[in-house]
């Protein structure tokens, strides 16, 4: 079972699965890109690393093999260190307003 | 059962799919960052573990169910922390918040800073390089001593023999140090200078700046006075000798003193001195050390008085042996030993360490040229290669009595530096006598 195509429904849904995950990659692409403020890019590269994780699992469904889960366990591993990092960055480089001159 | 195991993870995968596919819409779609964080967070997560637990289901083993529930715990228990860290730090940078929020539970709480402006304004101006000329890259415990080498030593003027009139010997202890004494007392009888035997002075007990556990402070002092007392045993143990020695010789007048210090301040007691004879392979703590660590080494290094180190007492030298390597203090080596007047009838080899590297070649021929000048017998070895063997070179050290070296180890630390075969410490290694001019 672990070797080899799966028979039956398990295909076809991980193929759905996967069609759904690849369309939920196009907002999240958008918000990177678009997004107005840092904050938002960083959410959304941890929203990039969940469904980095769900890839690797459809993966495992439609090749067969067992070992691409212990990718999405990486990924997920990966995505919090990531997160943590953005966020100390963000609070330690952010720098105190200048006051606006009063007009 | 396996059609129900089946028909569970096909509805878990395209599930966990949609819900992961509607948190990407909502992290596109939502207004302000805070709301944004909150979709990827939790429906993200929930969508995530669903279809994992899919896939997990849709294999079936044990290996496969156990990597998916890790991975799905994983995601429960990190995610509330990283979308919690990075809100916190999306509040902190100044992200707005959406129109339709009500109130800012966090203002006086928390601070808005600005994280993204323009980055002419964010930008920390470079440090500017410090305009210092270049230094050599030596490391000396006295900085005030350190001199470069002086190029208008290289010339004959400079290599005037200075009469031995004061000699100090260091009485530090150690295996060699009645060797070293008889050496300092053979020296001095035969210049018919002053002998001072100091002792105590360049050893610091060791002090500890590492943890330790429980009652650190009491530990740090107690080891510190061990040290301590073995450096005072050491001391009168030589210093008794340095005393029997100097009844047992009349001719040379000899005063002993005792001093405690730095080895800054035994630099300052040598101003007055021609040769300092120390006692080969003793360390500023009263122990043995490595070559470089050596106070003979840092004596040396400060480059104020020539140093003589000795590891056996020798009683007429034959031959010397002057190790020419490409730093720059190596180009003085044969002035220092014209200017400290030793070994006058002595054949003097020369031993060039890569003589493919610059400047290593000419020096070689200079101090030749300046050691046949002073009437002198120069015999030139073959130069030898970086990475000699030591079982080559040893045997033909060992004919050597004496040897004049700029440094008594170049090794700087480092994982490739310990493997690595260093020329000088191996000759302070075979030679009896060295002398760092």
């Amino acid at each position: 079972m672990t070797d080899g195509q799966i028979p039956g429904l398990i295909p076809w849904a991980a193929a759905i699965a996967a069609a759904i995950v690849t369309l939920g990659l196009v907002p999240v692409a958008v918000r990177l890109l678009v997004g107005p403020s840092s904050a938002d890019r960083a959410i959304a590269t941890d929203m990039l690393g969940l469904l980095g994780a769900c890839l690797a699992a459809v993966t495992a469904l439609l090749a067969g093999h067992a070992a691409f889960l212990d990718i999405a366990l990486g990924i997920a591993l990966v995505g919090f260190l990531a997160a943590v990092a953005f966020a100390r960055l963000m609070e330690r480089a952010s720098v105190p307003p200048v006051a606006e001159p009063a007009e | 059962m396996s059609a129900l195991r089946e028909i569970l993870a096909a509805l878990l995968l395209v599930g966990g799919a949609a819900v992961v596919a509607l948190a990407a819409l909502g992290v596109a779609r939502l207004p302000d960052p805070f709301s944004r964080m909150h979709a990827a967070a939790k429906a993200g997560v929930a969508g995530a573990g669903l279809l994992l637990l899919g896939a997990g289901l849709a294999f079936g083993t044990m290996g496969a169910m156990l990597t998916v529930v890790a991975a799905v715990a994983f995601l429960t228990l990190t995610a509330p922390i990283a979308s919690h860290a990075l809100g916190r730090a999306a509040y902190v940078a100044g992200a707005p918040l959406g129109g339709a929020s009500v109130a800012d539970a966090l203002s006086g709480v928390l601070d808005r800073r600005v994280f993204d402006i323009d980055p002419a304004r964010t930008a920390r101006p470079r440090p500017t390089p410090l305009a210092t000329p270049p230094e050599e890259p030596v490391m000396s415990a006295t900085p005030e001593f350190r001199r470069p080498a002086d190029p208008a030593l290289r010339d004959s003027a400079a290599a005037e023999p200075v009469g031995l009139r004061r000699l100090l010997c260091c009485l530090v202890g150690g295996p060699h140090q009645a060797e070293a004494t008889a050496q300092a007392f053979d020296l001095a009888g035969h210049a018919g200078g002053r002998l001072t035997g100091l002792s105590g002075a360049g050893l610091e007990p060791r002090m500890w700046r590492g943890p330790l556990p429980v009652g650190g402070a009491f530990w740090a002092d107690w080891l510190t006075s061990r040290s301590r007392q073995r450096i005072r045993e050491n001391c009168a143990a030589a210093l008794e000798d340095f005393q029997g020695k100097a009844a047992a010789t009349p001719g040379v007048e000899a005063a002993a003193r005792h001093e405690e210090g730095q080895a800054a301040d035994l630099v300052r007691t040598l101003a007055g001195h021609d040769l300092v004879v120390l006692p080969a392979g003793m360390g500023p703590h009263g122990v043995e050390c490595a070559p470089g660590e050596e106070i003979a080494a840092s004596l040396a290094r400060a480059r104020l008085v020539p140093v003589l180190r000795v590891r056996r007492k020798v009683a007429e030298m034959r031959s010397v042996l002057i190790v020419v390597g490409s730093s720059p203090a190596c180009g003085m080596l044969a002035a220092g030993l014209l200017r400290s007047g030793l070994w006058p009838n002595a054949e003097v080899s020369i031993l060039p360490v890569a003589d493919h590297r610059a400047g290593v070649a000419a020096a070689v021929e200079a101090q030749a040229e300046l050691l046949r000048a002073a009437g002198r017998k120069v015999r030139l070895l073959p130069s030898i290669e970086l990475d000699f063997e030591l079982q080559d070179l040893r045997p033909r050290l060992a004919t050597f009595d004496a040897a004049v070296l700029s440094c008594l180890s170049t090794h700087h630390g480092g994982l490739f530096d310990m493997v690595r075969n260093c020329a000088h410490e191996a000759v302070a290694d075979a030679v009896p006598v060295v002398l760092l001019p």
